[in-house]
């Protein structure tokens, strides 16, 4: 292995550390725009620690699938910090590099967290699921349409050859790659579960959607969930800065726009919670469904231009 | 068969179509029946002994035919004709449309004259014609009758002479008579519950 | 070689027939049907050997009428699959067939519907195949009224069999199109003909193997028979019929037509993905489970056929590697949704035996009370959703990177095409997670709904065996695909060199399943010694405070509303929300909702009523005047002399 893979799995490796950072700042940035202080980046390692301490909550009724949920949501997100690529380096073990791999372990993630409401019998949780899966059915359309024009270019799903595809300028002189990061901005929205589709900082049980089977849980089992969301702030973020952000070809370099790139992804994804309301319910489809017609543009724009 | 033979069956023929009572028409279709016989028997000399059996066994039928005709019409009588039945001139011009028809659309056939080609497609015309224009059940076994009077013409007109097919022709109406009587016997059963013709004498009415 | 594996092949099919007319015969059914189970093993044995050693035995492909037997490696793979299907089947019915109505009549038609089905895979002439094909289609309809005596399941069967037979004159067509043209055997046969000809066949074809396949819009009969019949026969019915009216479509357009034309291919992709939505967002509403999961047969077919449209374009295009991949995809869908989606029918008729029903919202918590049969439908269940790492992830990735592939190539219409097609198998991806995760939610797990639930008993072992066996298959074939991939691209015209693995390879990218599911094995035990000993409370679950009640549990129809709500205008959803009233005080809401099947109403019944009319006005013909009926026949006479001096007659 050499030490630009070595670079990058460790990179990739420390994403399981990092990822809470994302969530934090996010919230800053928020707290800032909204005139508060704010309890600073680091909040969600407090708050894991402090749900590592306490003990866990058996719901009456509930069986081993319940039990057995929050260990497979991070598995499944553990192993898409080690699918999603920092650069064009990183290792094939153990799970290979591949776009459609990381659909799957998402939609796993989800699926898990469905069948645990439907353990517990939860009326909040199931309503969550349900409304979760249902925008996922459009969302995973989206997300194929998203890797479909990020492949446009590398004639692969394979994320290394995708990373070097997109580096330098000249893809962004394409319109199937400015259709594509329209989109990805729409998929970062909803895997990260941010407003306008889902309110992450809701209390109300009626408004939760992918919190909502959350609500049956308590200790340990929560701060992995926990994490497994900040998990997904990486997996999502990096994808979007790695495919649909402008970075340079050579490694250090493209290390530090990678970096640069998340941090303004955070940055926009405040001002978007702070700018906009939560959509209703029944609008959010549509505005997927538009996504998913935005990529296929820049697919058709891409073939009646002839490619690159 | 000589032409002015083959024209009076022709011409008993339109004759039942014709005729207004079912008795006439009878008369008319037996009168033509024997004398199809007749005039097979005439020709007979001079051919092979499968004509002159031919030509007896059609006699034979006639004779037969003329029985059974009868006693039909004979139990059979209705006081009124049909209501609706039409006229005379309507009845004879289909026929005689008819005929026409199949004599000009019929191609030779290879038969000994042209007269007896036209004679045969006439009589089946015929047959046809009255079986649509006349409503009684009896005008249908009297047109059946014509009808096959017309292949029985073609069949002994044929000049390497297919005998065969009269002998067919009267196979044929023995099973029609037989499978008709069967289907009589058993209507009458469900219809009375008996078919003892004993007790069905009082139905007559 | 070729000899043994004809003999093998032989063997089996023997020893199938002999268990059939034992069960006729001997009073216990088990050895008969133990009989039945071992020669579908050889057969399937046969037909994996035959597939992944490429060996062909007995005669190939005559246009002459004389029954003609043989088999080449796509024949192979089909025995596998009946194979796989049926000897789990067949063991289920051991337990099974003691409770129904005619136990021995219906062991003998378990028996002869795989050979029916052997028949028209290894037939290699027009009339064995024909006779086969009818006899399969009738098998199951006889099953049905046998176990079944009433006008309901009368209506039912006479339904399938016309909208069957209606379709499959398409087949028929075909076919003896072919034999005609002296194609069947001969690769350039029709080429000859012309395109009139290939084009006709071509779409004689997919009518009839697409009304077989259950492909939308003729898939009516699907929904209507899967229920009724027994649960292994239903099994066979979903896992290994409908895939052979797909061997059908795939022999028609790879190999009698010759190459398919790309508007063909164009067709059969269309057709795919609009079964696979349509099938599974009938699913999604459906309370009774079978019925769900006959739906969701449709679903998978649609999927199938979605790769095999793909493709076909891809042979159009001359693209003969990416082809390959497509190809292998829509097989090896083909197999994965047969192991699950006959586990699952085997597990609803274990379901239906323990817990009395098949109504979703009246069953619940059966995986304490029925732990075996759960834990297997839990399996099927999350094969069928696509969810790593089983059967269906494997082959809906393949069938997702050729259906990108085609989106990455340079003409407008199989790029647009390719890139919808993706986006319909990811949507129907997300739905078929909501459908099969109400399915287990609402059977298995949280609290016993009804008391039949409640008091469920697990089955007897020869009837969960068969779902733990078929369960064992669905995840060997989601661990290791890249066995059998191979040998599946190999049989597209062109080939492909592929080199087996675990993993499944697609160009520059790959996916390894069995580093997959390692992964998340060793991440989730390592995250179960991380969380330690469980410290936990017991606590009611939370709803504001109130005490859960029976009727406070999700139904079906709960969890599916935003779907409902979503897509109201396009299923033409109904609701009716009744408020009683008395004394100027509510008293009771009452709510009826539900999702026609519109192609019921908008399509069968308008033909069914023009047909009926059509009837009608025919029948004024029959008026029973003797006169009418003479007057036709003179009619008919004149007509033919016509012809006969124009000379139209020859």
């Amino acid at each position: 292995m050499s030490s630009r893979d070595a670079i990058a799995l460790g990179i990739q490796v420390s994403g399981v550390a990092l990822a809470p950072l994302l969530v934090g700042g996010v919230q800053s940035v928020k707290a800032r725009l909204q005139g508060r202080r704010g309890s600073g980046p680091l909040q969600p390692y407090r708050e894991l620690r402090r749900l590592w301490r306490r003990s866990a909550v058996d719901p009456l009724g509930a069986g081993p699938v319940y039990r057995a949920a929050p260990l497979l949501v991070g598995a499944a997100l553990a192993l898409c910090l080690l699918v999603v690529p920092v650069a064009a380096y990183g290792t094939d073990l153990p799970a290979g590099h591949d776009i459609l791999v990381v659909a799957g372990l998402l939609a796993l993630a989800r699926v898990a967290m469905a069948l645990s409401a439907w353990d517990t019998g939860g009326a909040f949780g199931l309503m969550g699921a349900s409304r979760d899966l249902t925008f996922a059915v459009l969302g995973e359309a989206l997300l194929v349409m998203v890797a479909l024009v990020a492949a446009l270019p590398a004639d692969t799903t394979d994320l290394q050859a995708m990373w070097s595809a997109s580096a330098g300028g000249a893809i962004w002189t394409e319109p199937a790659h400015w259709c594509g990061a329209l989109a990805m901005g729409l998929v970062v929205l909803l895997e990260t579960g941010r407003q306008p589709i889902d309110n992450p900082d809701t209390h109300l049980e009626l408004t939760m959607i992918h919190e909502g089977p959350l609500l049956e849980y308590a200790g340990r089992d929560l701060a992995i969930l926990q994490w497994a969301a900040a998990a997904r702030h990486w997996v999502v973020l990096v994808l979007a800065a790695g495919l649909f952000l402008p970075h340079p070809h050579s490694f250090a370099p493209a290390i530090a726009a990678l970096a640069l790139g998340v941090a303004a992804l955070v940055i926009a994804l405040g001002v978007v919670e702070t700018w906009q309301a939560k959509m209703r319910l029944l609008r959010v489809p549509p505005i997927l469904l538009a996504g998913t017609a935005v990529a296929l543009l820049g697919l058709v724009s891409w073939v009646a231009g002839g490619g690159l | 068969m000589s032409t002015w033979l083959i024209w009076l069956l022709v011409a008993s023929g339109f004759g039942a179509v014709a005729a207004r009572r079912p008795a006439v028409a009878a008369v008319l279709v037996t009168s033509q029946t024997l004398l199809l016989g007749a005039g097979t028997l005439a020709m007979a000399p001079g051919r092979s002994p499968e004509f002159a059996v031919a030509a007896g066994l059609l006699m034979l039928k006639a004779a037969l035919v003329t029985v059974i005709v009868a006693v039909a019409i004979s139990r059979s009588r209705e006081a009124r004709p049909h209501e609706g039945e039409s006229g005379l001139l309507n009845r004879l011009g289909a026929a005689v449309a008819l005929v026409l028809v199949f004599v000009g659309l019929v191609p030779s056939y290879g038969l000994e004259s042209v007269a007896a080609e036209n004679g045969a497609a006439a009589l089946l015309a015929t047959g046809l014609a009255l079986a649509l224009v006349r409503r009684p059940t009896i005008f249908a076994v009297l047109a059946f009758l014509i009808a096959e009077n017309g292949i029985a013409v073609a069949a002994v007109s044929v000049s390497g002479a297919l005998p065969l097919v009269v002998e067919l022709g009267i196979a044929f109406d023995l099973v029609l008579l037989i499978a008709v009587a069967a289907v009589f016997q058993s209507r009458i059963l469900a219809a009375f519950g008996t078919t003892d013709t004993s007790a069905l004498r009082g139905t007559r009415g | 070689m070729t000899d043994a594996l004809a003999i093998l092949l032989c063997t089996g099919v023997a020893v199938l027939a002999v268990g059939a007319a034992l069960a006729a015969r001997r009073p216990a059914l088990a050895p008969a049907l133990a009989a039945q189970a071992a020669g579908l093993l050889l057969v399937g044995i046969a037909g994996g050997i035959s597939l992944l050693d490429g060996l062909s035995a007995g005669s190939g492909f005559t246009s002459d009428l004389q029954p003609a037997v043989g088999v080449d490696p796509l024949s192979g793979f089909f025995l596998l699959m009946i194979g796989v299907v049926g000897v789990p089947a067949a063991v289920y019915a051991t337990g099974y067939l003691g409770a129904t109505s005619h136990p021995r009549a219906l062991a003998v038609l378990t028996g002869c519907f795989p050979l029916a089905l052997v028949g028209v895979v290894t037939a290699r002439d027009a009339t064995l195949f024909l006779a086969s094909w009818e006899l399969m289609t009738l098998i199951p309809a006889a099953a049905i009224l046998i176990s079944h005596g009433g006008g309901a399941a009368r209506r039912a069967v006479f339904e399938y069999l016309a909208i069957t037979h209606l379709g499959g004159v398409g087949v028929w067509v075909a076919v003896l199109m072919l034999a005609e043209r002296g194609a069947l055997g001969d690769p350039a046969g029709l080429a000859a003909a012309g395109t009139g000809v290939q084009t006709l066949v071509a779409v004689a074809g997919l009518i009839g193997f697409g009304t077989k396949a259950g492909l939308v819009p003729l898939h009516s009969w699907l929904p209507r028979v899967h229920p009724l019949a027994p649960s292994n026969i239903s099994a066979v019915m979903s896992g290994v019929m409908v895939k052979v009216a797909i061997y059908g479509i795939v022999r028609l357009l790879f190999e009698w037509v010759g190459g398919p034309a790309l508007w063909v291919g164009l067709v059969v992709l269309g057709l795919g993905a609009l079964s696979a939505l349509a099938g599974i967002l009938y699913a999604l509403f459906q309370r009774d489970l079978k019925r769900l999961l006959a739906f969701s047969t449709i679903e998978n077919v649609g999927i199938a056929t979605l790769a095999l449209g793909a493709a076909a374009v891809f042979t159009a295009r001359g693209e003969e590697s990416w082809a390959a991949l497509a190809l292998a995809a829509a097989l090896l869908h083909c197999l994965g949704h047969a192991a699950a989606k006959a586990l699952l029918f085997l597990a609803a008729g274990s379901i239906e035996r323990g817990a009395g029903g098949l109504d979703l919202d009246r069953m619940g918590g059966l995986l304490r009370r029925m732990p075996r049969t759960g834990a297997g439908l839990v399996v099927g269940a999350l094969a069928i959703a696509g969810v790593p790492v089983l059967s269906g992830f494997a082959s809906e990735w393949t069938a997702l990177q050729s259906l990108l592939g085609l989106g990455r190539q340079d003409a407008i219409a199989p790029a647009l095409a390719g890139g919808l097609g993706a986006a319909i198998l990811a949507t129907t991806v997300g739905l078929g997670a909501i459908c099969f995760v109400k399915v287990i939610g609402l059977a298995l797990l949280g609290a016993p709904r009804v008391p039949a639930a409640a008091g469920a008993v697990e089955v007897p072992r020869a009837m969960w065996a068969p779902v733990a066996a078929l369960g064992a298959a669905c995840a060997a074939l989601g661990l290791v695909p890249g066995l059998l991939v191979p040998s599946l691209a190999a049989l597209a015209p062109g080939g492909a060199d592929l080199a087996p693995g675990a993993g499944i390879a697609a160009p520059g990218t790959s996916l390894p399943t069995l580093g997959i599911a390692l992964a998340l094995a060793a991440g989730t035990a390592a995250l179960l010694v991380a969380r330690g000993r469980r410290a936990a409370a017991p606590a009611p679950v939370w709803a504001c405070g109130q005490a859960i009640e029976p009727p406070l549990a999700w139904t079906s129809a709960a969890f599916t509303k935003p779907v409902r709500l979503t897509l109201w205008e396009l299923l033409r959803a109904e609701s009716d929300v009744r408020a009683v009233t008395q004394d100027g005080v509510l008293r009771e809401v009452r709510h009826r909702g539900g999702v026609p099947h519109l192609f019921d109403t908008m399509l069968y019944a308008p033909v069914l009523r023009a047909a009926l009319a059509g009837a009608a006005g025919a029948r004024r013909l029959q008026s029973g005047s003797l006169r009418l009926y003479v007057g036709y026949l003179v009619g008919l006479v004149v007509l033919l002399l016509l012809l006969a001096r124009v000379g139209a007659l020859g």
